[in-house]
């Protein structure tokens, strides 16, 4: 792919993300970051400059001792204020970055994102943009319980206007976060709490991952997986249990969602004629079945085999965590699903 | 010695002959050539003509039987031989054909990753079939009630279809195939063969069919893989009215270089004789990537003159008359001008729509009398290798556009067969067979 080889350091997928914003403050002063608990309460005078959280899983730690209470802003508990301050901003010349905390709570600040933000530019006749990124944590596995544990991406893709980022690797994730600042439009940026603890090798420097470019997670001949976010990982443990019994499966992980890259998916599909898509988030109306009739429609000569999707059940995530694992899609049932159409 | 007479092979796919009559009577004296009596195939009816002088004692087949090529259909002792009943018995049935075992059903070998079973039908009959393997079916020419399935529930996908082409393209016996294109006209097309031997393309000339090859394809068979096509408007080819026809040279070889890429028999070399050497030439210019060699056989498109008198033939009335004028300028042995190539050629001129299709070929390539074809402008341009074979006595075309073309094409080679008239592969079966061979082994 890339000629020149570059520099790599061991991360985490929140320090990616961490470095990520870092790196884009550094390099442009209109870069703000906004959210619930984004210092922690460091750096306020009367409690000192205490090392605090950064956020409720430590993904904004240290910003604001670097850069200080004017750009890491601590907001009240209100998505409505905050979403719209950042809408606001965004409009009248900065680029911020505003943390929605779960996505779960984006009833709150709706009208912030779909009705403003996402329209502005097409409101205003392409003289205004809205360079603002909501980061926002998805993704059931640590039982925090319905309200806490949705995915909801399918909700934002269906919206014109929105571009929606689902990373599943720390170097995805700062790679994808830079394009996603350095982006004129309203983009989503979904993390999957999940995968905060995961290491990998993550490039040096500063630069972006295009929006819009899939990325082939693991080469195969047989099927084609599509796989959204941390499912990218639930997908390759199936394509290693089905390589025991000859099966070679290519997983494509989108990274996008808006825009999504047909052209990766179609030419996968025609190596492979056979398409699987496995995505956590609820299954009716969802990118899942966005991707099973983009495919239909335009590739309905490649399939030698109806496409399958492995979601989630159409309920909320359960508390119960018997029944959470059973919700979030498996290596089992992801094989069972290829095996059942070879 | 008695000689046995025996139900000829007309052609390579024929395979049975029906007696449709005797013209001689058991007991009569025959001389070598006289008709004995006519045969039906499923093309034609003809003479068999008596291979040796003497008495024909023993008919063998009655009229109305169907016999198998190679068997006997009767026995004429040589002048003033006596053969008893029991030694013409004993003839008969040494000289019945030994049966041979069907190629491709044993020792054949195909890893199917599932157990292979017929393809599932819903209630209406339609075959279970994925979308891939629909498409692919249509491009490969496949019968999908031909192909065993085995994807889940009896489906049949893209890998079956595969697997059906290459097994019906590995099948060495000939066939003969309808080859649709893609505005709705079929081109007939013979193909013989072993799949993974180097491929072989054999265009007739004006007036001609694929039966003009018979005796070079029976030569290759074993070595080449081979596709004979009728161009457009001849043999079994589709005739289309002239009106809504491209029947130019580079018409036809844009035809023919589809049905050739249909048949994924890509890079082959092209042999092209008179008019379909014209073809040939266009389609190197064409379409280079289909060929990978010319062996041009008494060619048109190397210069710029043409036999008066074929025009003036071909703007005649068409029969047998016509064909076999035709016939007798072609060859420079007249004794090749038989009743049964005139019947054929007969027949191909009066299919409905040939005559008026043939015409327009003729008046397309060969307006004012010359030669007014675009390749002779870009014989330069030719790229690949190139191999001339000309029978020198030719009348339709002059030797000398052989002599020159080897000039001006660039990587040619020119072979003159010294007493052979306009048509090689006929005066000189075995001949142009061994220069086609060189050629192709010269090649590697």
């Amino acid at each position: 792919m890339v000629a020149t080889a570059t520099a790599t350091r061991q991360m985490t997928y929140a320090e990616a993300i961490n470095e990520a914003m870092r790196i884009a403050m550094r390099q442009d002063p209109t870069v703000v970051l906004m959210g619930e608990d984004v210092a922690g309460g460091a750096m306020v005078d009367h409690l000192g400059n205490e090392d605090a959280w950064g956020g409720p899983m430590g993904v904004t730690k240290g910003l604001v001792q670097e850069f200080g209470r004017n750009r890491i802003l601590d907001t009240p508990i209100t998505e409505a204020g905050f979403i719209g301050a950042a809408v606001g901003a965004a409009a009248t010349g900065l680029r911020p970055i505003a943390e929605l905390m779960f996505v779960d709570f984006f009833g709150c600040c709706m009208d912030q994102i779909f009705d403003q933000g996402a329209k502005l530019r097409y409101m205003f006749g392409g003289k205004a943009k809205c360079p603002v990124v909501i980061r926002t944590m998805i993704g059931a596995g640590v039982n925090a319980a319905g309200q806490h544990s949705g995915c909801h991406y399918s909700v934002f893709t269906h919206m014109p206007g929105i571009k929606t980022v689902v990373p599943s690797t720390p170097a995805d994730a700062k790679g994808l976060l830079l394009s996603a600042i350095r982006d004129d439009d309203l983009v989503m940026f979904f993390e999957n709490k999940v995968l905060y603890a995961m290491k990998g090798e993550v490039p040096e420097g500063d630069e972006g991952i295009p929006l819009g470019k899939a990325d082939i997670k693991r080469e195969g001949s047989d099927v084609t997986i599509v796989a959204i976010s941390r499912m990218v990982h639930q997908s390759l443990a199936a394509a290693r249990m089905l390589e025991a019994d000859g099966i070679d499966v290519e997983v494509i992980d989108p990274r996008t969602l808006s825009p999504l890259d047909e052209d990766a998916i179609l030419s996968s599909v025609a190596k492979t004629h056979h398409l699987v898509i496995v995505d956590e988030d609820n299954p009716r109306c969802s990118c899942a079945t966005d991707i099973a009739a983009m495919v239909a429609d335009k590739g309905f000569d490649l399939l030698d085999a109806p496409i399958k999707m492995v979601t989630a059940p159409h309920t909320p995530v359960p508390f119960s965590p018997p029944l959470e694992q059973a919700y979030v899609p498996s290596p089992e049932r992801i094989a069972e699903a290829v095996r059942s159409i070879l | 010695m008695p000689t046995i007479v025996k139900m000829p092979k007309w052609g390579l796919t024929m395979t049975v002959g029906t007696v449709t009559g005797w013209l001689r009577e058991e007991g009569e004296e025959v001389s070598a050539g006289d008709p004995l009596l006519t045969v039906e195939t499923e093309k034609a009816v003809n003479d068999v003509e008596a291979p040796a002088d003497g008495v024909l004692v023993k008919i063998i087949a009655q009229t109305g039987e169907e016999v198998p090529v190679s068997a006997p259909v009767a026995v004429i002792a040589a002048p003033g031989e006596s053969i008893s009943e029991d030694d013409l018995a004993k003839l008969v049935a040494s000289a019945a054909p030994q049966a041979t075992s069907q190629a491709g059903t044993d020792g054949a070998t195909r890893t199917a990753p599932r157990e292979a079973r017929k393809p599932a039908r819903d209630a209406s009959g339609r075959i279970n079939a994925s979308p891939a393997a629909r498409k692919r079916a249509q491009e490969l020419g496949i019968d999908l009630a031909t192909v065993e399935a085995t994807g889940p529930g009896g489906r049949i996908t893209s890998d079956d279809v595969e697997r059906a082409a290459a097994e019906r393209d590995a099948d060495p016996s000939p066939r003969e195939e309808r080859v649709a294109l893609a505005d709705g006209r079929e081109i007939f097309a013979l193909r013989a063969g072993p799949g993974n031997a180097p491929k072989l393309v054999f265009l007739h000339g004006l007036g001609g069919s694929i039966s003009t090859w018979q005796m070079v394809l029976g030569e290759l068979a074993a070595q080449y893989r081979l596709a004979a096509f009728d161009l457009p408007g001849h043999g079994q080819s589709d005739k289309r009215p002239p009106a809504d026809t491209d029947y130019s040279v580079p018409g036809l070889a844009a035809a023919i270089g589809e049905a050739i890429a249909s048949l994924g028999h890509k890079q082959a070399i092209v042999i092209g004789h008179s008019l379909g050497g014209a073809v040939a030439l266009q389609l190197a210019l064409s379409q280079p990537d289909l060929v990978r060699g010319l062996v041009l056989v008494n060619s048109a498109g190397l210069g710029e003159e043409i036999a008066a008198e074929l025009l003036a033939l071909m703007s005649g009335e068409p029969g047998r008359d016509t064909a076999r004028k035709l016939l007798e300028l072609f060859f420079a042995d007249q004794r090749l001008v038989v009743d049964r190539g005139i019947e054929e050629m007969a027949q191909n001129q009066l299919a409905e729509g040939a005559w008026e299709a043939q015409r327009a070929v003729a008046s397309a390539a060969f307006a004012d009398g010359r030669q007014s074809l675009d390749v002779l402008q870009r014989l330069a341009e030719v790229s690949v290798p190139v191999r001339i074979v000309w029978g020198a006595q030719d009348r339709v075309i002059p030797l000398a556009h052989a002599i020159s073309a080897a000039q001006t094409l660039p990587d040619a080679t020119l072979r003159i067969l010294p007493t052979i008239g306009h048509v090689p592969q006929v005066e000189a079966a075995s001949a142009l067979a061994t220069e086609i061979d060189r050629f192709a082994r010269g090649l590697g």
